[in-house]
């Protein structure tokens, strides 16, 4: 069977502990860590959002269910993917499930290779997801350390705009643009101006004008 | 059968084709079911083109009618399906939100067409305001946006 990668842990959220049990051991006969919960109440004590991962939830739970979990965690802004799984689903239901964003829902009874498909495919989006946005922050990061000027500069300079227009533009001499254009490529660890306008892109901050703060 | 390569190209001999957004398709081959979603819907100002097949509205598209602002279609049609007519719209970047009608109460398929990224999925018989609440918040959409997807995914 295919291995995921070790680093995320399975969450197993099922009021029926003949599910919990049968699911633990499937996970953990494919080497996934898993940790099983009764409740959504229970579960969320235990939840980790900033761990790689996803959740198996049971639709159907007394108490909090599992659609009702889902729009917390989606009112928390949780991005752990969720995949529902039900022993008396129905169209409605699946589609509310998929509408609030799931990855996936399936009817019980279901092979296991099915759901470990699942899981992976899940997993392996939640991890590329997860590193799109840390290397985000990363670079907002390194962002926030420019002064207002290195900002503003770095805006005319992924803007096209060569040193001596940008010079002209700021009214100051073209030596200076250059002096903090090279301070912003170090700053942000840019390689080229290439990958400075990448970085920048990736940002997903407004061209013309620096941010307010 | 000879018919059916003219159709499927017919998107890609028209890719700008203009949107029409006061108007709602609906695709079903039972007359009945036609009229109950055209009197459902009344009270929203918007016309109706109606189809019997995804081929015939394929076909229109391809004679020049714009596109509707909202495509309520019967998952279940002679040619084509609904989900598959949706698809291919999609393949072809006409992004009209549609709304997929049908009596089969079959779960993975209404899990494929939402992931597919329809707008609603309804089983027959319709909940009439539901439906109402989701075409009127589509044509809404369509009105401010001309273009816009159908997908109500998050981001």
């Amino acid at each position: 069977m295919n291995k995921v990668d070790a680093d995320g842990v399975v969450y197993i959220v099922d009021d029926d502990h003949a599910v919990r049990d049968s699911l633990s051991f499937l996970m953990k006969s494919v080497g996934l860590r898993s940790s099983a919960h009764s409740s959504a109440d229970e579960f969320m004590k235990a939840f980790d959002p900033e761990q790689p991962g996803c959740i198996v939830l049971d639709i159907r739970m007394p108490g909090i269910s599992g659609l009702d979990l889902q729009e917390a965690l989606n009112a928390q802004k949780s991005i752990t993917p969720i995949i529902f799984i039900t022993g008396h689903g129905d169209v409605p239901m699946a589609v509310e499930a998929m509408q609030g964003g799931a990855v996936d829902f399936l009817q019980k009874p279901f092979r296991d290779q099915e759901l470990l498909d699942r899981i992976q495919s899940a997993m392996q989006a939640d991890q590329t997801l997860r590193r799109e946005l840390e290397g985000k922050n990363a670079l907002l990061k390194r962002f926030e350390t420019l002064t207002p000027r290195e900002k503003e500069i770095l805006n005319h300079v992924v803007a096209g705009k060569a040193n001596k227009v940008i010079a002209f533009d700021l009214g100051v001499s073209q030596r200076t643009v250059e002096i903090h254009r090279a301070r912003v490529m170090e700053k942000m660890a840019a390689r080229s101006l290439a990958h400075l306008v990448r970085m920048h892109i990736a940002m997903d901050i407004p061209t013309e004008q620096g941010p307010q703060t | 059968m000879s018919e059916r390569v003219p159709v499927y190209n017919a998107l890609k001999c028209n890719m700008t084709v203009p949107q029409d957004t006061s108007t709602i398709s609906i695709i079903d081959a039972d007359e009945h079911a036609v009229v109950s979603v055209q009197e459902m819907l009344g009270g929203l100002e918007a016309g109706f083109s109606i189809y019997c097949d995804a081929e015939s509205f394929l076909l229109s598209v391809h004679d020049g009618q714009p596109l509707p602002a909202c495509l309520i279609t019967e998952l279940l049609l002679p040619g084509l399906s609904g989900l598959e007519l949706f698809r291919l719209l999609k393949a072809n970047e006409a992004h009209v939100p549609t709304v997929l009608v049908t009596a089969e109460a079959s779960v993975p398929m209404a899990v494929q067409a939402i992931r597919a990224g329809v707008a609603d999925y309804f089983l027959k018989p319709l909940n009439e305001p539901r439906l109402r609440h989701v075409v009127a918040t589509i044509l809404g959409r369509t009105a401010q946006q001309p273009v816009s997807d159908g997908g109500m995914r998050r981001g």
